[in-house]
């Protein structure tokens, strides 16, 4: 490792690109660009009402009612991403013994006893979705828990159980649990990369990286798996307002 | 510690992740702008959050369909053979093996900070540095760990 650790010794950054670097931090924001904006709204406003009570008046013609359609509110397209998964139901039964080069199959995390839950407020669980939990998820009827001690400004993790379907939702900044270099199928996304994994016949996994940096993990145990895997995902990649 | 001496050692992890001076720049800078707008008020060990991001970013470089090779020695020259056979030896080791040995022995991590920086279990780093050692017998020649 000598002529390795030699090499790399020797690479850094240009001072330019460190320059460039320390110049993209944040600033504290200043206050002079907003009141300049409010004193031309100001302006602009002034100008519009002298305008109006200067201008002549005119009567306006006499016209027959007209009858106006009703112009229909456009409807409102949703289609949910089709989310591809990698399917280790299949390896699972296709390996042998002597099948070593076979991919390793996810082992799912062993389930957690159930004193080691805890409640969680709505708003915790809202957090990651901008404060509301979206109804797309299907999460009204579920009891949704925390993994104790692990909920906290930084780290979400919590799991629901429905009638029909269980979630375990995992939500950290920075991080992510890596289905995709473990071979999960890859989706993109609004520009992201969702990796899915089947691993038994009715538990999907999905992992991602928001754009905001949160990595996110997703396991739905149920029937209608993969479309309650797309839900998730449209309601943390849609672009607000869709 | 320094914006420099952050920035150089999270470039060099990603020169050892993705082989490319630019592209490492790029996840460098990238790393960076998560830092300054997402990272949590009171962290810990802020080097080991930057190493994390930056993992994350070259990874997904590595999925872009885009990307272009180019070796390493070619883009930043070597000083000579002993170098350049090196390098060529832990380059032809997957980037996330790769990653593993350079977070080992070139920033002395241990299996268990690389385990949280790369989000794995720890056996996996163990069962990682063990496969990359059996291929780089001549390049560990002398290392301890």
């Amino acid at each position: 490792m000598k002529y390795y650790k030699q090499y790399m010794d020797r690479q850094a950054l240009s001072p330019e690109f460190l320059e460039k670097l320390q110049n993209r931090r944040p600033r504290p924001k200043s206050h002079w660009r907003q009141w300049a904006a409010l004193a031309a709204c100001c302006v602009l406003l002034a100008g519009v009402g002298a305008w109006t009570i200067s201008r002549p008046v005119k009567t306006p013609p006499v016209q027959m009612p007209q009858v106006v359609e009703p112009v229909p509110e456009k409807e409102k397209i949703f289609v949910l991403p089709q989310l591809a998964f990698r399917d280790n139901t299949v390896s699972k039964r296709d390996s042998t013994l002597d099948d070593v080069a076979a991919p390793a199959p996810l082992a799912p995390e062993p389930a957690l006893a159930p004193s080691q839950y805890e409640p969680v407020s709505q708003a915790q669980v809202a957090e990651p979705f901008g404060g509301e939990i979206p109804e797309i998820l299907g999460w009204g009827d579920c009891e949704i828990l925390s993994r104790a001690g692990e909920a906290d400004d930084s780290c979400l993790y919590v799991s629901g159980q429905a009638q029909d379907f269980s979630f375990d939702l995992a939500v950290q900044e920075g991080e992510i649990p890596d289905l995709a270099s473990e071979g999960g199928e890859i989706t993109q996304v609004c520009g992201v990369d969702v990796a899915g994994v089947k691993q038994a016949e009715d538990t999907y996994e999905i992992s991602f990286m928001t754009p905001e940096g949160s990595g996110v993990f997703y396991r739905v145990k149920g029937e209608d798996g993969p479309e309650r895997a797309s839900a998730l995902v449209w309601a943390l990649l849609a672009p607000k307002g869709d | 510690m320094q914006l420099q001496e952050q920035a150089n050692r999270l470039y060099r992890t990603a020169l050892a992740y993705l082989g490319n001076p630019q592209e490492a720049e790029d996840a460098v800078q990238d790393t960076f702008l998560k830092f300054y707008e997402k990272a949590p008020k009171n962290l810990d060990n802020p080097a080991a959050w930057l190493t994390r991001v930056l993992v994350n970013q070259c990874r997904d470089r590595l999925r872009s369909p885009q990307r272009r090779e180019v070796p390493l020695w070619d883009a930043l020259p070597v000083s000579g053979p002993e170098e350049r056979e090196e390098l060529e030896e832990l380059f032809s080791l997957p980037p996330e093996d790769r990653t593993v040995i350079h977070l080992f022995y070139y920033e002395n991590y241990t299996t268990e900070e690389i385990a949280n920086i790369l989000n794995v279990r720890p056996g996996t780093v163990r069962s990682r540095l063990s496969r990359a050692r059996a291929r780089l017998r001549t390049l560990l020649k002398g290392e301890s760990g």
